[in-house]
């Protein structure tokens, strides 16, 4: 049985890769003989109801937490399944690190396709759309959560859970499941304010002159701005702020002090759980909460069982079933088709999409990049400036630093989005100039990667180099050099890539803003792809600026970030 | 001829309590500590975990300051860091991303030695403690032993007049510790080295009474001094004697 299992494993992996070539070349097919052009319904008349919000929340927050579910699903497969095996890993990882420089606007003409498309026109078909916009922006890096939580899992754990024979499922439950809990948690609140960011540009699909809002939040925010209705803006956002404090007070708190069990390094921070510890503490005990506890032993439950149904252990351990050996196996085949034919389906949009006729031609492209790249560096060197002075001034305090990272995270998770169109009028109304206003809203997309990825690199600063360096009586110059910057350092990097990811993500909403119904635009990849989705519907020219853009930013992570992280990693790790 | 009576104490310690403050309750950890240290003595704070051994050490130094009583250095009050102190930390305290002797010259170039004498001094003392060669070797690349060397070469560069340990050899395993306890007496019985006060902690009885001159044992909750012992052995010290034994087994008394 396992010798028949290595050799379809070897038959999609090893020497004999041809497999893969032919699920892309499938792909390919599939995608040249597609039927072009979906139309989207006409758009139900919207007007600005202010008692409809509570209504218009429930159904953004509920698409939010469809969308998230599908993330942490997506997650933990692709995440699983990259960690586990190292070959899949470098095929996986490189595809989720490119969807994840695609800015949602990228995905607007695939969500039509597939969801629209197949729905027939019908409401659904709309709202699964949608959800699959969110989707693209919470799921990527809860991807690498899981990778990196069960890459992080001690050789020793591995061993002894092998040593035991512990079969598939019983390391997934059991393993991985915990160990990639704490990051997941994590990486939640980051997904869902990534959310939330986008939340905008998401209920109001569009391409070209058709465009569709969807009932939520979100396009209740668009339509206030539209109708300069500042009250309902106001309450809007209101609203939207008290479902984020009561999502943190409520469900990432307890959940975080829950995840502190599953750490394998001990690292204990005066206070840090205790507000969580007491939600988590009523959870356990309030009757009220007793639905939600069966429903969780429930699954625990299932668990156990299909462990013992599908691995029974005998005395060489765990042996797998062979239904659940064969499902394995297929899935482990359809999982490998879906992905080629989405590789190859992609790939083809997109070499199609730089070769003639153009109507825009590449060079012009190529141009709005260059000013792009400019702007976000620019909005880089801002954050900089701005920050590491703050964190330098707070980091001889824990407390400070504590309070510090927590305001981030707070101020993090409120979509900046949001606060666009008074952020860019009030921006116009200083400086006289878009310009500006382009960079402050791309700051505001980059600003909180940095902060939180810093905050934590100088909280490892471990406490006996704080007291040697008062020890040596280091004055400050010396200490920054010699020091904080290398303490930061890697931190600064992590950082510094998620935060120029992040800026790229929201160029599309920085070059390119309304304002009343004025529409401001400066020249930029950005405002090529807003103009190509919204305005001329040209889904070649979208294709084209994405190849492009991907390109750039797949070529400077993996020539520049990736070395520098390497060397930064290597040289200024703590572990001496 | 002149000669003193009653020389000063080096360092002097009269009522210093030290308590912290979580969430609106006071914790007591050291409560009316008297010690005098005089100079050219070699003491050993030995007593339970979290008997408050490491913040006794740091207010000595100044890195935490007491809340109640007075600290006299030389017969004046010490409010702020002793810059008289060298210190040598458990787990080394080296920063991974400086060569051995970029470590060493930190701690000279914070006082302003200049970048050629510093260079030469930092090459003297890696010799003293037996690492030349390792100059432009990076910690993590040495073993534990080779870290704590590093560790007490940093400390005894900048010429310190005492020099403080927190429990030095404990992240060693037992030959090493042996032979760097060893070499440690060495070179503060050398007359070219110019640190002769010594405070070390330990949490291993048998350390401080080969060690030290005086041992003073801390009791908890909230820490205090129980007793000091001087230890009236003459040196190298022979573990298995009586009279090492006797005073082991007096110390082991006080504190379980």
């Amino acid at each position: 049985m396992l010798a028949q299992f290595r050799e379809i494993q070897n038959l999609i992996w090893g020497k004999r890769s041809w497999l893969l070539v032919g699920l892309v070349l499938a792909g390919l097919f599939i995608f040249a003989i597609r039927q072009p052009g979906t139309q989207l319904p006409a758009s139900p008349d919207k007007s600005l109801v202010l008692e409809d919000l509570p209504e218009q929340l429930f159904y953004s927050w509920a698409r939010m937490l469809v969308a998230y579910i599908a993330s942490v699903f997506f997650a933990l497969i692709i995440g699983t399944l990259a960690a586990t095996r190292e070959q899949r890993a470098r095929i996986l990882l490189p595809i989720v690190d490119v969807l994840q420089s695609i800015p949602v606007l990228g995905f607007f003409p695939t969500a039509i396709f597939w969801f629209v498309g197949a729905a027939g026109q019908r409401n659904w078909g709309i709202e699964a759309a949608v959800v699959f916009l969110i989707f693209t922006s919470q799921s990527w890096n809860l991807v690498f959560a899981v990778y990196d939580g069960i890459r992080a899992i001690p050789a020793e754990a591995l061993e002894a859970v092998r040593s035991f024979g512990v079969g598939k499922i019983g390391r997934f439950r059991r393993l991985y499941l915990p160990a990639v809990f704490p990051r997941m948690t994590y990486n939640s609140v980051l997904s869902w304010a990534n959310g939330w960011y986008f939340l905008m540009a998401c209920e109001i699909i569009a391409m070209g002159p058709m465009s569709y809002r969807v009932k939520g939040l979100g396009s209740f925010l668009a339509l206030a701005i539209d109708a300069k209705d500042w009250q309902a803006f106001w309450i809007g956002i209101g609203a939207l702020i008290s479902v984020i404090v009561a999502m943190s007070l409520l469900i990432w708190k307890p959940l975080n002090a829950y995840a502190r069990q599953f750490k394998f390094e001990s690292t204990k921070r005066e206070g840090e759980y205790d507000t969580g510890a007491r939600m988590l503490g009523f959870y356990r005990h309030s009757p009220l909460f007793k639905p939600f506890r069966f429903v969780i032993t429930l699954f625990a439950r299932l668990g156990q069982m299909a462990e013992d149904r599908l691995e029974p252990k005998g005395r060489e351990g765990a042996r797998a079933s062979p239904a659940f050996h064969w499902s394995y196996v297929a899935f482990l085949v359809l999982f490998w088709f879906v992905i080629g034919v989405a590789l190859g389906g992609g790939f083809l949009k997109l070499i199609r999409s730089v070769l003639p006729p153009w109507e825009v031609p590449p060079w012009t492209v190529l141009l709005a990049l260059g000013a792009s790249i400019l702007r976000i560096a620019a909005a880089y060197f801002i954050c900089i400036v701005v920050m590491l002075p703050i964190i330098y001034a707070a980091h001889k305090r824990p407390r400070a630093l504590r309070s510090l990272q927590s305001t981030s995270e707070v101020l993090a998770s409120l979509p900046a989005t949001a606060f666009f169109p008074l952020i860019t009028a009030a921006a116009q109304r200083i400086f006289h100039f878009t310009e500006a206003a382009v960079l402050i809203v791309l700051l505001t997309g980059m600003v909180w990667y940095l902060f939180f990825n810093v905050i934590s690199g100088a909280q490892a600063l471990p406490n006996d180099i704080r007291e040697a360096s008062k020890v040596m009586g280091l004055k400050r110059g010396l200490y920054i050099r010699r020091v904080f910057l290398p303490v930061i350092l890697p931190a600064l990097i992590t950082g510094s890539i998620t935060a120029i990811g992040g800026g790229w993500n929201a160029l599309i909403l920085a070059e390119y803003f309304k304002q009343g119904t004025a529409t401001f635009q400066v020249f930029g990849i950005g405002s090529i792809l807003a103009n190509a989705t919204y305005v001329s519907g040209n889904e070649r020219l979208l294709s084209m600026a994405i190849f492009f853009m991907v390109l750039f930013i797949v070529f400077f992570n993996r020539y520049f970030w990736q070395p520098l992280y390497r060397w930064a990693e290597n040289k200024y790790r703590l572990d001496a | 001829m002149e000669t003193q009576l009653t020389p000063l104490p080096l360092m002097e310690l009269k009522d210093v309590s030290k308590s912290f403050r979580h969430e609106n309750t006071d914790y007591m950890v050291l409560e009316n500590i008297n010690l005098q240290i005089r100079e050219g003595e070699f003491i050993a704070l030995v007593g339970p975990s979290g008997c408050g051994k490491s913040t006794l050490l740091r207010i000595i130094n100044g890195l935490i300051p007491a809340t109640k009583g007075q600290l006299q250095y030389k017969g004046k009050p010490q409010t702020s860091m002793n810059m008289e102190c060298g210190m040598v930390f458990q787990a080394f305290a080296l920063l991974p991303w400086l060569t051995v002797s970029q470590n060493i010259e930190l701690a000279l170039q914070a006082r302003n030695v200049p970048d050629k004498d510093s260079k030469r001094i930092a090459a003297h003392y890696i010799d003293k403690v037996g690492l030349d060669g390792h100059e432009e070797a990076y910690p993590r690349e040495l073993s534990g032993g080779m870290k704590q060397r590093v560790g007490f070469a940093r400390a005894l560069a900048v010429e310190p007049e005492m020099l403080l340990m927190d429990e030095p050899f404990s992240a060693l395993d037992p030959l090493t510790s042996a032979n760097l306890r060893e070499e440690v007496l060495d070179i503060w019985l050398d007359p070219q080295v110019r640190v002769n006060t010594v405070i070390m902690i330990t949490h291993l009885i048998e350390e401080a009474v080969e060690m030290a001159d005086r041992v003073i044992v801390l009791g908890s909750g909230p820490g205090r001094i129980l007793k000091e012992v001087t230890i009236d052995l003459p040196r190298p010290r022979n573990r298995n004697s009586e009279g090492f034994q006797n005073y082991m087994g007096e110390i082991f008394a006080l504190i379980t």
